[in-house]
């Protein structure tokens, strides 16, 4: 084999390598394999771990220690979804609609108490004009905002 | 060569000398030369008066109302407003309102035929002629009067062609679209199965209200036209089966975000456009304060009853369009999240899933987020939208320009599936991704952005492309 047909065999495994990294690097949300490949409940995790923030929400009596509660878990649940391969379609929209109703919610240096009722009102965006289309994740969003928010 | 400039020459003879004997003749038989020439100018100018005049006569009827398109009592491919007599009794009830209006609007700035070349720029007056002769049907039936019908249109049918006639139970009721409200009355419609004499006054004050939102609140008539087609069909009694309301049928939830825009409203009154005072001119169209924008069920006449709906429903729409804009943008647009760091924006989402490098305009996206959105709430469209990139970047599956064609129509078959993967499945078979539009049915059971589309299709087929919808409605 001459010397150029080895640089360029060299060449194309390390594309191919590059190629296949770019592909399947990132453990981010968007990137995730599809459902059939998943080996961890992601969707019954992501509600255990809403259920247990709603009851800690409740418990909490002091709104900025309930939205430190939150950003802690909101942040795991995030990573929990990016961490693991994307789920059926029904769900990962699920799950979505729910993070996405936080959307006006700040982190911790920008959250202001007495704008947390703004950050709920901005919440309810996520309701629908249409009352066939029902969305229990939404609604549960809404309720934990308000909650928050109290 | 030579014979042709002799005949030239002899031409030019016989004109001047025409003209010197005709106008010997002129100057002697008027006697003074200027008074002759003072005739002629203010001939001149009768007769352009004259012209003027006739012409603006010619204009309503001159104006183009052609179509592809049969409707009853009317030539083919013609569009032709209804008369009270040839509509019969029972579809004239609004025409104690149109009266109303007419003395609300002394100028007749709404219920008069305006200049239809100067409107047509927005939007040709046919357009609303189409869409509400085209809407729903003249009358609800009973299922005696289905089974009525269908027993008379037998006498007449072919035999191959008759209609089997069955039991009454075989017969369902038809939906009653529409309601009656008192004059400015707020309160709940009384439900009516007839639709309103689609006559040249009642087109002109709903085509002139909307003539006027859309020039004065800067309001893309085309790209609204199929919405009301499939919400109302511009009628301004529209009364859909969950209560929504009037030619933009209103439900509560939009009349409470239109209410927290109150704002909006200011700037029509302080507009210095002559469509802006025009509308401010007519009582009850813009609310005083955010209280009188009324969004209960229970009150759905404040934007069916007319006077002065349509136009206070078409305000109304104007500062909800703005307000949906504004918000589906702010979705859309959102680059971070600072409290997540996995956060993935549109823009970030459309670059991982637009592999094959497609001309992605992002103002015509937003479009399709915003119609999605008078169904769907502000929020939710851009949630769907980024869940659908994703599931396009991990089937690996390249953007194309008909993935965001909102063209749809789902199969009895598809339409069978509960919604989810079995329906998802239904739709592609298995063999390739859902499109924008396929993914919200299968997974939303969403399908008004796909009937609006339809709506727009429809226009630009039967008016002409770009007549009454935007040539690319609703698609990239």
């Amino acid at each position: 084999m001459r010397r150029s047909q080895i640089s360029r065999t060299v060449i194309q495994s390390v594309m191919t390598v590059l190629t296949s990294l770019a592909f399947h690097a990132p453990a981010t949300a968007q990137e995730r394999e599809p459902a059939a490949k998943a080996p961890v409940k992601v969707y019954e995790d992501f509600q255990k771990r809403v259920s247990q923030l709603e009851a800690d929400i409740k418990k909490e009596k002091d709104v900025s220690k309930r939205y430190e509660v939150f950003l802690k878990a909101y942040g795991e649940l995030s990573a929990l979804r990016a961490k693991n391969p994307r789920q059926s379609e029904e769900q990962e929209l699920n799950m979505s609609l729910f993070m996405d109703s936080f959307a006006a919610f700040p982190d911790k240096k920008e959250f202001k108490a007495q704008k947390c009722g703004e950050y709920s009102e901005k919440a309810q965006k996520m309701k629908s004009y249409d009352e066939d289309q029902k969305e229990p994740f939404v609604d549960r969003a809404l309720k934990l905002a308000d909650s928050i928010c109290r | 060569m030579k014979a042709a400039q002799t005949s030239f020459w002899f031409y030019v003879f016989v004109s001047v000398l025409s003209v010197g004997i005709f106008g010997w003749y002129e100057i002697y038989h008027s006697g003074d030369g200027t008074e002759l020439a003072s005739t002629m100018e203010e001939e001149a100018v009768k007769r352009l008066d004259e012209a003027n005049q006739a012409l603006q006569k010619l204009a309503p009827s001159s104006e183009d109302m052609t179509c592809n398109c049969q409707f009853s009592g009317a030539e083919p491919n013609t569009l032709a407003f209804e008369t009270p007599e040839s509509c019969g009794e029972d579809r004239n009830y609004l025409s104690g309102a149109l009266k109303a209006f007419e003395k609300l609007d002394p100028n007749g700035y709404y219920t008069g035929t305006r200049d239809h070349v100067e409107n047509s720029k927005i939007l040709p007056r046919k357009c609303a002629v189409f869409v509400m002769r085209r809407f729903w049907k003249d009358r609800s039936l009973t299922p005696a009067q289905k089974r009525e019908a269908d027993i008379a249109y037998n006498r007449t049918a072919l035999p191959t062609l008759r209609r089997p006639i069955k039991d009454l139970k075989g017969y369902s009721s038809d939906a009653r679209l529409f309601g009656k409200c008192e004059q400015n009355s707020n309160g709940k419609p009384a439900r009516h199965g007839v639709k309103p004499c689609v006559t040249e006054e009642y087109v002109n004050i709903v085509y002139n209200s909307l003539i006027d939102v859309a020039d004065c609140m800067n309001i893309p008539a085309k790209h609204v036209i199929p919405k009301l087609a499939n919400e109302s069909g511009m009628h301004i009694n529209a009364y859909g089966p969950k209560g929504d309301g009037g030619i933009n049928q209103f439900v509560e939830g939009a009349l409470k975000d239109i209410a927290l825009n109150f704002p909006r409203f200011k700037e029509i009154e302080m507009s210095e456009k002559e469509s802006c005072k025009r509308l401010a001119s007519i009582p009850g169209a813009i609310p005083k304060s955010a209280k009188e924008v009324l969004s209960s069920d229970s009150k759905r006449c404040h934007v069916m009853a007319a006077p002065p709906n349509p136009i206070r429903s078409l305000v109304y729409y104007g500062v909800f369009y703005h307000a949906m804009k504004e918000y589906s943008a702010s979705f859309y647009d959102q680059g971070r999240d600072s409290k997540d760091p996995n956060f993935q924006s549109v823009a970030a989402l459309l670059k991982k899933a637009n592999t094959k490098k497609i001309a992605v305009d992002d103002e015509e996206v937003k479009k399709i987020m915003m119609m999605m959105s008078y169904n769907l709430g502000p929020a939710r469209p851009v949630s769907f939208f980024r869940n659908w990139l994703s599931y396009k970047i991990a089937n690996k599956s390249p953007l194309t320009k008909e993935d965001f064609n909102m063209t749809f129509d789902a199969t009895a078959a598809v339409r069978g599936k509960p919604v989810g993967e079995s329906r998802a499945k239904a739709i592609t078979g298995g063999k390739r991704t859902l499109k924008l539009a396929e993914y919200v049915y299968a997974y939303k059971n969403s399908f008004y952005a796909s009937a609006v589309k339809s709506e727009g299709n429809l226009l630009n087929n039967r008016m002409g492309a770009g007549t009454c919808a935007e040539a690319k409605y609703l698609e990239l």
